[in-house]
């Protein structure tokens, strides 16, 4: 069990009231299409009302990835997990040029995560310059919001004595890497 | 994607309906639950642990997702919409809460 205990004071007059909550996890399976599964779970003692719902699934589907980009400042040290998701989180807009303004701590790197699954065709500027940023190593990333895994690319910076910055996300159309990357067959 | 919809019945009836229309749906108050920090370290592997939130409140605010509980079990459904890929799971996290104790000022 996780016990989170909030000592905060709050401003104000009248009474205090203690207020428990408890997360009670439910997992169903469906087998197939349009199933219909009920349950029926024992709450703790003393339960009195249900105030929140969170739901998650693994149903595989191309249309609900959230293109989520982690972006940042965080020491040099080797990159993990934990490493990326700390960092900022934006969205991917399929564009062109896609800039970030970016506080880089002093000492620190700044590391660039993108889903692998977008393709190979992108790098990075950090202020207009190019080559800032070594080859991206890839890496395993599960999404904390919808506990989802999948491939990113993740850029280190060469440099640490940035500060803020802009860092921008360009699209190479030049050498495909998309489905259309055969230039014999455009001719046809 | 409009995946399947979840109901959370009480002795009145379905007092909760709402779509799966993404992988997470999330219906909540972020400020007074606090749920994402909880949940990073959760075991979402869904082991059974339980996570317990104990938070000094002044007021006590209506949620809009309150639904009373009568006995020791609730219950409830998903029926999935048939657009998904079958075989998945589906995971709910009922935030369910006590009593509230009131707590004397010294």
């Amino acid at each position: 069990m996780i016990r989170g205990i909030h000592s905060e004071e709050i401003a104000g007059e009248g009474t205090q009231h203690l207020i428990k909550r408890t997360f009670v996890p439910i997992s169903l399976s469906v087998d197939a299409a349009n199933q219909y599964k009920t349950f029926k779970v024992k709450i703790p003692y003393r339960s009195r009302k249900v105030v929140g719902v969170i739901v998650t699934h693994d149903a595989p589907s191309q249309v609900m990835h959230h293109n989520r980009i982690y972006l940042g400042s965080a020491p040099d040290v080797p990159i993990t997990q934990q490493l990326i998701i700390g960092l900022n989180q934006e969205f991917y807009q399929d564009v062109d040029e896609q800039c970030f303004d970016v506080s880089v701590r002093y000492g620190e790197k700044l590391y660039f995560a993108l889903p692998k699954r977008l393709g190979s065709y992108f790098y990075l500027t950090i202020n207009g310059y190019f080559n800032e940023f070594p080859k991206p190593i890839v890496m395993e990333i599960r999404d904390q919001w919808t506990d989802f895994k999948e491939d990113y690319w993740v850029w280190e910076s060469i440099a640490d004595e940035w500060e803020n910055v802009q860092v921008c996300l360009i699209k190479d159309s030049g050498d495909g890497g998309d489905s259309d990357d055969d230039e014999e067959d455009d001719e046809y | 994607m409009y995946l399947g919809d979840v109901s959370i019945f009480s002795p009145r009836g379905v007092e909760f309906q709402n779509f799966v229309i993404e992988v997470t749906t999330v219906e909540r108050d972020h400020d007074r639950l606090k749920q994402d920090r909880y949940l990073l370290s959760y075991d979402l592997d869904n082991t059974g642990n339980e996570v317990e939130l104990n938070e000094p409140i002044a007021n006590i605010p209506i949620h809009p997702l309150d639904i009373e509980i009568s006995g020791d079990y609730i219950t409830g459904s998903y029926k999935d919409a048939g657009i998904g890929s079958p075989p998945y799971e589906v995971k709910l996290w009922l935030v369910v809460e006590e009593q509230p104790e009131l707590l004397e000022n010294d």
